[in-house]
């Protein structure tokens, strides 16, 4: 083999002149490689500190509600004063999809079973929790099969005690992002932004009742529910300013622990 | 080189080519994990296996745009060329598993189709701010996958090489394609200027690389200007080409490469086959013209791959009078045998 200075690759040896620098520029490509990597992991945003308990089915009791959205009100004893303590855990369906056609279905076997409005039974069901800021969500994994009983005993806990808390607050302009809160509290990571905003347009088109977030200057958050003007979903309509800053006008009311935005205008 | 085709014919060079490869592929994957792992405990996997792969096959499109103009300046990186392939191939594997994560992630469980979901649930497409980026790192996808597809001499053969090199041309569309994709994607979502800075030094850089190796080529590829003689054109002393090596000039738009072996003195159309390798910056190594970007082979006399090979090269004819070698740019149909000028006999 008359070489000993041309690069031939089907040979088993390059000529020996091209070892320093190969040697160099493997030793560049480490160097490249790990400062990437490095400025890249540490340029990152912060990730929330949401949870989304994947493969752990958890079982709660409380009272469904469809109304303003699927909901059910975790009810957790009494406080000082008497009143009821809870939590109001919104409840979404496996996948992208939203939880109403199920709460429906709740319904009608409680009125069959039971003769009684949800409102008026206990329901036990079992699902797969997303939490985070204070808020959760009860993923129904195994969507009617998540519903493990039912009955209209209430212990010492009088009708009213389940009925919702409603406050009205007025009319307000808010401002912040509109966000699926399957995602947003738990699911993903980030759960909000354009990267995400396939998936929350997705989720939201599927049912999952769409989210007001809204952040401000101190760092503080708040989640409103949005719905239409006269309460009614309004998920096809607000597909367009997802996960974008918008503007929504409209009533602000309180529901238990969760804000219910009834919009009148949104817009970017 | 055509005869049969093997997947991959390995071998020492090839082996350690891939190992390398694979290990800074992992180092990257593993060290970018770690310092998730480390700092950042509330990433999901899915979260960190779409960051990782879709960084590190950014990186590795950069380092194979830059291999070929860096070939070009400096043969240090000719080895580097020798298998790009393959990291093309690896490049293509890494960016379709962040494809593959993203759309499960994003994509499935709706009401519509994941595939189709990524051109429809975001229809901003009159909005730089709110395009949809996805639809971008799709069609590069595709792209990068056509190339990953056809990268076997198969289809170089099959498809011919002026197709094959159309074909993977594209690269610079998808390069193009997944730049936008980044900038109007992550990059709208993290605040840091880091992810910027990033993207143009790496842009600077494989543009710079590409004007620079551009300008040098250039210049080596100035027509040769003198008159001719009998339509034969003087083109260097004999002493300007050292053995086993070649002179290469442009001489009435033909790339010719004159090459000396021993006493003896042939000219070949300078473009290989394959890729249109510089066949004049080869040598000649056991009798034959060996191209320096992939090792393919011609018989300096009539520019023919040695059997069983069927490559074929045009040939010129050539004069050497007083120690001047004079070329004729008139082509001679490919693989026709051209009697080499003989050195010594010509007195000199």
């Amino acid at each position: 083999m008359q070489n000993d200075d041309l690069y031939i690759g089907y040979l088993d040896k390059a000529p020996s002149k091209f070892h320093k620098p190969l040697r160099w520029i493997v030793v560049g490509l480490i160097v490249l490689l790990v400062g990437v990597a490095c400025l890249l992991a540490f340029s990152q945003r912060e990730f929330s500190t949401s949870a989304y308990e994947f493969g752990t089915l958890t079982t709660v009791e409380g009272v469904i509600s469809a109304d303003p959205v699927p909901t059910i009100k975790v009810i957790g004893g009494k406080d000082l004063f008497g009143r009821p303590v809870y939590q109001t855990v919104l409840l979404v369906a496996y996948g992208k999809h939203g939880a109403d056609h199920l709460v429906f279905e709740f319904g009608q076997l409680a009125l069959e079973k039971l003769g009684k409005p949800l409102s008026e039974v206990k329901c036990r069901l079992e699902g797969t929790l997303a939490y985070n800021d204070g808020k959760a969500v009860l993923e129904l994994t195994r969507l009617k099969e998540a519903l493990l009983g039912m009955n209209d005993d209430l212990g010492d806990l009088a009708v009213d005690d389940l009925l919702p808390a409603i406050q009205v607050l007025g009319k307000a302009t808010l401002t912040g992002e509109i966000i699926d809160p399957k995602c947003y509290f738990g699911a993903m990571k980030p759960g909000q932004g354009k990267p995400h905003r396939s998936c929350a347009v997705l989720c939201i088109a599927g049912g999952i009742p769409p989210v007001l977030f809204s952040e401000d200057a101190q760092g503080q958050r708040a989640y409103y529910l949005i719905r239409g003007k006269n309460g009614q979903a309004i998920n096809q309509q607000v597909l367009d300013y997802v996960g974008e800053k918008v503007t929504i006008q409209g009533r602000v009311e309180r529901y238990d622990d969760w804000y219910v935005v009834y919009a009148e205008e949104i817009k970017f | 080189m055509g005869v049969s085709y093997k997947a991959i014919l390995w071998n020492r060079q090839k082996r350690r080519y891939d190992r390398i490869m694979v290990g800074l592929m992992a180092l990257y994957l593993l060290g970018f994990a770690l310092i998730n792992a480390l700092f950042f405990p509330e990433v999901t996997p899915q979260t960190l296996i779409i960051r990782a792969t879709g960084s590190l096959a950014f990186i590795m499109l950069h380092v194979i745009l830059m291999i070929g103009p860096l070939a070009r300046i400096h043969e240090a990186f000719i080895p580097l060329l020798y298998n790009r392939r393959h990291l093309g191939v690896s490049m293509f594997l890494i960016a379709l598993i962040h494809g593959v994560v993203n759309v499960i992630q994003f994509h499935t469980l709706g009401d519509l189709n994941p595939i189709l979901s990524i051109f429809i649930n975001n229809t901003h497409y009159d909005s730089l701010t709110r395009f949809p980026f996805q639809s971008l790192g799709f069609f590069a996808l595709i792209i990068l996958f056509l190339m990953a597809a056809t990268s076997h001499d198969f289809w170089l053969h099959n498809l011919s090489p002026k197709v094959w090199k159309g074909l993977h041309m594209l690269v610079y569309v998808a390069y193009g394609l997944i730049l936008m994709h980044v900038m109007l994607g992550v990059v709208q979502l993290e605040y840091s200027i880091v992810n910027v800075v990033i993207m143009g030094i790496g842009m600077v850089s494989v543009i710079g690389l590409h004007v620079v190796a551009g300008m040098r080529q250039g210049k080596k590829d100035q027509p040769l200007k003198t008159g001719a003689l009998d339509g034969y054109f003087p083109l260097c002393k004999l002493d300007e080409i050292p053995d086993r090596r070649a002179k290469v000039a442009i001489i009435e738009g033909e790339n010719i490469a004159v090459f000396r072996y021993g006493d003896k003195l042939s000219a070949v159309n300078n473009v290989c086959k394959h890729q249109n390798g510089p066949l004049g910056e080869g040598k000649i190594v056991d009798s034959c013209i060996v191209c320096p970007w992939h090792g393919y082979e011609y018989q300096p006399a009539d520019g023919c791959s040695p059997p069983p090979f069927t490559e074929k090269v045009s040939t010129y004819a050539l004069k050497l009078i007083d120690g001047t070698v004079y070329v004729n740019p008139k082509a001679n149909a490919e693989g026709t045998y051209v009697e080499p000028v003989e050195v010594l006999s010509s007195g000199f």
